[in-house]
C-alpha cells in the first residue's frame, strides 16, 4: 500500500516541497497529503482513494516541473513516483522489451541501461529530472541529434487511467491497443490523461563508446554587440547548413549566453561520430574553429564581488535545513530558488532583429535585480529530432527546426520577483514583435517559416494570455489530444493550469 | 416598459400593492398572507442576463421599473443575503486560466443598487458554473460547478466579501445519455439544517453534503434513474418532501428527505412532464400546495396533494423557460423565457396559471433574485 505522508508527518514539509521555490503561489494553494508510490498496485490504489474522496490528484516523478503544475493542489494529494525507478528488462516480461519507470531519473536510467545492456536513452541533460514527466513531454539532450528525441523511441506505455465512473484501470498501451492513447503520450507533457507508470522500449539506441567535449569561454569584458552577433549567427549558421548533414548529428552544442553580471558567456559541445566512437573529430573541429576569431578562453572568469552574503557562511551564521535536502542525504535544496522559464523552436538563424534583442536585454541592467543567474541556453537542435515519419507516431510536431531555446532566471529573494519576470517577460516579447512573426501572434514564437512554437517540457504560464496557446505547443494536433483526453479522461480528473481542455 | 397585456388592471394593482416603492419608504406592498408565510413585500428584482445584472423596482401597478444595470459576466446564478448578492459567473475563463468565478455585489439599503465588492476565482478546472447557494448563517456559498465537475465551497467575511476557494469536491461519473460522458453538477441548494443537497446532471445522482470550517464531506448519494439527468431541485416547505426536475427525460420526481439525518429517503413518484432538454426548472408555491416545472417547452403546474402526491393541472404551452420563481405572496409565478420576463397570475383557487405577461424585454435571461422587504423593518439584510 502507497505510504501517504499528511501534515502530521514530520517528512511532510520536505516531500510537500517543489523545486521552484514559487510553488505553490498562495500557502493555500498548496496539497494536503503525499501518497508515496512502490509498485503499480500501490499507485492504482492510492489513485482509487483520491478519486473516492473527492480530491484532485497531481503526480511528481522528478519534480522538475518549471510551473505549479503538481505543487497548485489545494486540497488534494501529491502522487510520488519517485520511488517507481525499475530500468530495464523486468523479469516478467516475456518478450524483453526495456522499461524505464516514472520514478526513475535519468542519471540512473543512463547509468543502469549502461551497465546491464550497453544502450541509453537520447534523453535530457539533467541527472535528477524523473522520466515520468520527461518522456511523455518529449525529451532531448546530447545524443538526440543522432538518435531523436526520447519519446521518438517509446513503444509503449503503462498508464493508470480514471473511466467515467471513477474507477481506475490499468492500461498497457501499445501500437494495438489504446494506441491514440500511446501517440498522445508521446509528446503531451505530464499530467493530462493518467499516471503513467512505465514507459517501454522495444529498442534502445547504443550508448556512445566515447564523446569528446569542449568548451570555450567568452568574457563579458571582452564582448562588444559586433562580436556577440558574430558567435550568435556563427553558430546559428553552423546548423542551418553543415549541421544539416548526418555526420555531424553526433554533435550537440549550446550556447550559454549569461547575462552580462555573470561575466562570461559560454559555447560548449559534446561530439561522437554516429558509430559511437571519436575516431574522426573533424566534424567537431569544424564547429569549434568557427569561434577562433572570437578568442575563446578556457579560463572563467572571476566572478564579479556580490556584497551579498553567502548562506550559513561566517562566524555565527547558521542555516536551517530539512535533512533530506542536504547533498549528504542526496537531496535537494527544494524551494531556495526561484525561477521562471520560456521556450521558443526555431527552423532558420538568428535575425538581426534577434541578435540586437538578445545583445539589448543580456547587458540590460536592473536596479535591485540581480541577473547574474539569468540565461538564455540555445541547444542545437535538428538531425534525428527532425524525422517526418515520427509525426504520426507522436505529437511533437516540432520536426523542422535547428535551434531550441530556453530561457532562464533564478533568484532567491521573492522581492525580486517582479524584476526577474519583467526582465524575461520583456526580452521574449520583444524578440516575437518582429516582421518574421504575423501580425495576429506578435509577441509569440507562433509557427510559421521561422518558428515552429515552444516546448512543453519548458512550460510557461504567460502562454496563456494568448488563446492560441495550444497551437504554440501543439501545433494540428490539439484537436487530437482533445478527442484522447475526451475519451480516457472524461471527468478530467487529471488536470492543471496548461493540460489539455476537452 | 411593456404594461400587463390580456390581464385586469385592476388584479395587478391589488397584487402588488397600492404605491411605488422609491421614495415611499413608509409605504407598505401588502401581500394576503398565505399558509405558513411571513407578509413579505418585493422591494427590488434583479435579473442576470449576458453580461449583465439589472435591477428592477415594482410599479404600484405591477411594471418593472429599471434602476441599474451593472456588468456582470455571464450571471447563470444569483441568491441574496445579509443585504448581499451573490453571483455565479458561467464562463469558462477567467484571469487566463480555465474557472468559473464567483461576485459578490453589496445591495444599497435605500435605492438597491448594486456596487461589487469581489470577484474571486473558482478551483481550475472549475468552469461553467451552474448554481449557487449561501448557508443560512450566511458564511459560506457552495457552487454547483458544471463544466468541472465539482463543487465549490467558498467562505464570506462579516463585510460580505467572498473569500478564496476552501474546499473542492471533485466529481466523477456518468450515464447513458450522449450528454453524461461525465459528472456534471447542476444544482445546489441548503436544507433548514445547513446541509448542502446536490444534483448531478452528468451522474444522475443526488447528494446530501455536510460543511463544516469550510469542507465539504459527503453525507449520503442517491442515484437516480439512469439517464435523467437531475437538474433542478426543491423542498416543500417542511423541508421533509425533495421534489426533483430531471432534464434529459423530461420527469419531475420527489423523494422523501429527513432533515434530521440529511438522508434523502425512497422515491416516492416520477411523472412525466414535458419533452426532455437541457435544463429543467422547478419552483415552490409558499403554501406547499403546488409545484411548477418547466423544461423548455411550457410550464407545468402540479397540485401537491395531502400525501404528497403529484397531481398534473393545466400548465402554460409554448414557453420555453429556464428558471421559475413564485412570488413570496404566492399570486404570481416569475419565468424567465429566452428573451423575456414573464409573470403569470396564479389562481388562489384553482391555483390554475393565467395567460403569461411580458414584463420585461430583455435579451437570454440567465437568473432572478427577488429581495423582499418585511413590513415594518427595513432592511438590506
Amino acid at each position: 500500500m502507497a505510504i501517504l505522508v499528511t501534515h502530521e508527518d514530520v517528512r511532510f514539509n520536505n516531500l510537500k516541497s517543489a523545486r521552484n521555490g514559487r510553488w505553490p503561489a498562495e500557502p493555500g494553494d498548496g496539497i494536503s497529503s503525499v501518497a508515496l508510490c512502490l509498485n503499480s498496485e500501490d499507485t492504482a490504489q492510492a489513485l482509487q482513494r483520491v478519486i473516492h474522496a473527492g480530491q484532485r490528484p497531481t503526480i511528481r516523478s522528478g519534480g522538475h516541473c518549471y510551473e505549479d503544475f503538481y505543487a497548485n493542489n489545494p486540497n488534494g494529494t501529491l502522487i510520488d513516483m519517485s520511488m517507481m525507478n525499475q530500468v530495464g528488462i523486468l523479469p516478467h516480461d516475456d518478450d524483453a522489451r526495456y522499461r524505464v519507470g516514472a520514478g526513475a531519473t535519468l542519471g540512473k536510467a543512463y547509468q543502469d541501461l549502461y551497465k546491464l545492456y550497453n544502450v541509453t536513452l537520447p534523453g535530457g541533460t539533467c541527472d535528477s529530472v524523473g522520466a515520468g514527466g520527461h518522456i511523455t513531454g518529449g525529451g532531448y539532450g546530447f545524443v538526440s541529434r543522432l538518435y531523436g528525441t526520447t519519446a521518438d523511441w517509446v513503444t509503449g506505455i503503462d498508464i493508470l487511467t480514471v473511466d467515467s465512473k471513477g474507477k481506475v484501470a490499468l492500461r498497457n498501451c501499445t501500437a494495438k491497443q489504446d494506441a491514440d492513447l500511446l501517440r498522445a503520450c508521446r509528446g503531451a507533457g505530464g499530467g493530462n490523461f493518467g499516471v503513467i507508470v512505465d514507459y517501454v522500449f522495444d529498442k534502445l539506441p547504443p550508448a556512445p563508446q566515447e564523446v569528446m567535449v569542449s568548451t570555450m569561454i567568452f568574457p563579458w569584458a571582452e564582448m562588444t554587440e559586433e562580436k556577440f552577433t558574430r558567435i550568435f549567427t556563427a553558430f546559428g549558421n553552423y546548423f542551418a547548413t553543415r549541421g544539416q548533414d548526418p555526420e555531424t548529428w553526433g554533435l550537440f552544442a549550446v550556447i550559454e549566453a549569461n547575462h552580462q553580471s555573470s561575466g562570461f558567456m559560454r559555447v560548449s559541445a559534446q561530439f561522437c561520430n554516429p558509430d559511437g566512437t571519436c575516431k574522426d573529430t573533424k566534424a567537431l573541429e569544424e564547429f569549434l574553429a568557427l569561434f577562433d576569431a572570437y578568442n575563446p578562453s578556457a579560463v572563467l572568469p572571476k566572478p564579479p564581488v556580490s556584497n551579498r552574503p553567502a548562506e550559513g557562511f561566517g562566524p555565527h551564521m547558521m542555516t536551517r535545513v530539512l535533512w533530506a535536502d542536504t547533498e549528504a542525504a542526496g537531496g535537494v535544496r527544494r524551494g531556495s530558488t526561484r525561477a521562471k522559464y520560456k521556450s521558443t523552436y526555431m527552423k532558420k538563424n538568428f535575425t538581426a532583429h534577434e541578435n540586437r534583442v538578445f545583445y539589448k536585454h543580456l547587458t540590460r541592467m536592473m536596479p535591485g535585480v540581480d541577473l547574474s543567474r539569468s540565461v538564455v541556453e540555445i541547444d542545437s537542435y535538428g538531425g534525428a529530432m527532425n524525422r517526418k515519419e515520427m509525426l504520426e507516431k507522436t505529437v511533437a510536431f516540432q520536426r523542422s527546426s535547428i535551434i531550441k531555446l530556453q530561457f532562464m532566471t533564478f533568484w532567491t529573494n521573492p522581492a525580486e520577483d517582479e524584476g526577474h519576470l519583467t526582465w524575461i517577460r520583456e526580452l521574449y516579447k520583444e524578440l516575437y514583435s518582429s516582421p518574421e512573426v504575423d501580425a495576429a501572434h506578435q509577441g509569440t514564437p507562433f509557427p510559421g517559416d521561422y518558428y515552429e512554437g515552444c516546448y512543453i517540457n519548458y512550460p510557461d504560464k504567460d502562454m496563456l494570455d494568448y488563446g492560441y496557446w495550444p497551437e504554440l505547443y501543439y501545433g494540428p494536433n490539439y484537436k487530437f489530444l482533445q478527442q484522447v483526453k475526451r475519451k480516457y479522461d472524461p471527468n478530467n480528473v487529471f488536470h492543471h493550469a496548461m493540460s489539455i481542455r476537452a | 416598459m411593456k404594461q400587463p397585456i390580456g390581464l385586469d388592471r385592476r388584479r395587478f394593482v391589488q397584487m402588488v400593492g397600492g404605491t411605488s416603492l422609491l421614495g415611499a419608504v413608509a409605504g407598505r406592498f401588502r401581500w394576503a398572507p398565505s399558509r405558513g408565510a411571513a407578509t413579505l413585500a418585493a422591494k427590488l428584482v434583479y435579473i442576470g442576463a449576458e453580461d449583465e445584472i439589472h435591477v428592477y423596482s415594482i410599479a404600484a401597478d405591477g411594471r418593472f421599473l429599471k434602476q441599474q444595470a451593472i456588468a456582470s459576466a455571464h450571471p447563470v446564478a444569483m441568491a441574496i443575503s445579509r443585504g448581499n448578492l451573490f453571483v455565479a459567473n458561467g464562463v469558462s475563463e477567467y484571469g487566463s486560466l480555465p474557472r468559473g468565478s464567483v461576485q459578490a455585489y453589496a445591495i444599497d439599503g435605500a435605492t438597491g443598487h448594486l456596487a461589487l465588492k469581489n470577484r474571486v476565482p473558482l478551483s481550475l478546472s472549475g468552469i461553467l458554473p451552474r448554481d449557487l447557494a449561501i448557508a443560512p448563517d450566511g458564511r459560506s456559498v457552495v457552487v454547483a460547478v458544471h463544466g468541472g465537475g465539482a463543487y465549490n465551497a467558498l467562505s464570506v467575511d462579516e463585510e460580505g466579501r467572498l473569500g478564496r476557494v476552501s474546499w473542492i469536491l471533485k466529481e466523477t461519473g456518468s450515464g447513458p445519455h450522449a450528454w453524461q460522458a461525465c459528472a456534471h453538477p447542476a444544482a445546489v441548494m441548503f436544507d433548514p439544517v445547513g446541509r448542502v443537497l446536490t444534483a448531478d446532471q452528468g451522474s444522475d445522482q443526488l447528494s446530501v453534503l455536510s460543511i463544516s470550517h469550510g469542507e465539504l464531506t459527503v453525507v449520503g448519494r442517491c442515484e437516480v434513474t439512469a439517464g435523467s439527468g437531475p437538474s433542478s431541485m426543491v423542498l416543500d416547505p417542511n423541508g421533509k418532501r425533495l421534489y426533483v426536475a430531471h432534464a434529459l427525460n423530461g420527469s419531475v420526481s420527489s423523494f422523501g428527505y429527513d432533515p434530521t439525518v440529511g438522508r434523502i429517503l425512497d422515491r416516492k413518484q416520477a411523472v412525466s412532464a414535458s419533452v426532455a432538454g437541457e435544463m429543467a426548472a422547478l419552483a415552490m408555491h409558499p403554501s406547499g400546495e403546488m409545484l411548477y416545472s418547466s423544461h423548455g417547452d411550457g410550464i407545468q403546474a402540479w397540485k401537491i396533494a395531502a400525501n404528497s402526491a403529484l397531481e398534473g393541472l393545466p400548465g402554460v404551452e409554448g414557453v420555453r423557460a429556464n428558471k421559475l420563481h413564485v412570488t413570496a405572496d404566492g399570486k404570481s409565478l416569475l419565468a424567465l423565457s429566452s428573451d423575456a420576463v414573464l409573470q403569470m397570475n396564479i389562481d388562489r383557487a384553482t391555483h390554475v396559471l393565467a395567460a403569461p405577461v411580458n414584463l420585461v424585454s430583455l435579451s437570454k435571461p440567465l437568473s432572478i433574485a427577488v429581495w423582499y422587504q418585511k413590513p415594518g423593518v427595513f432592511t438590506s439584510n
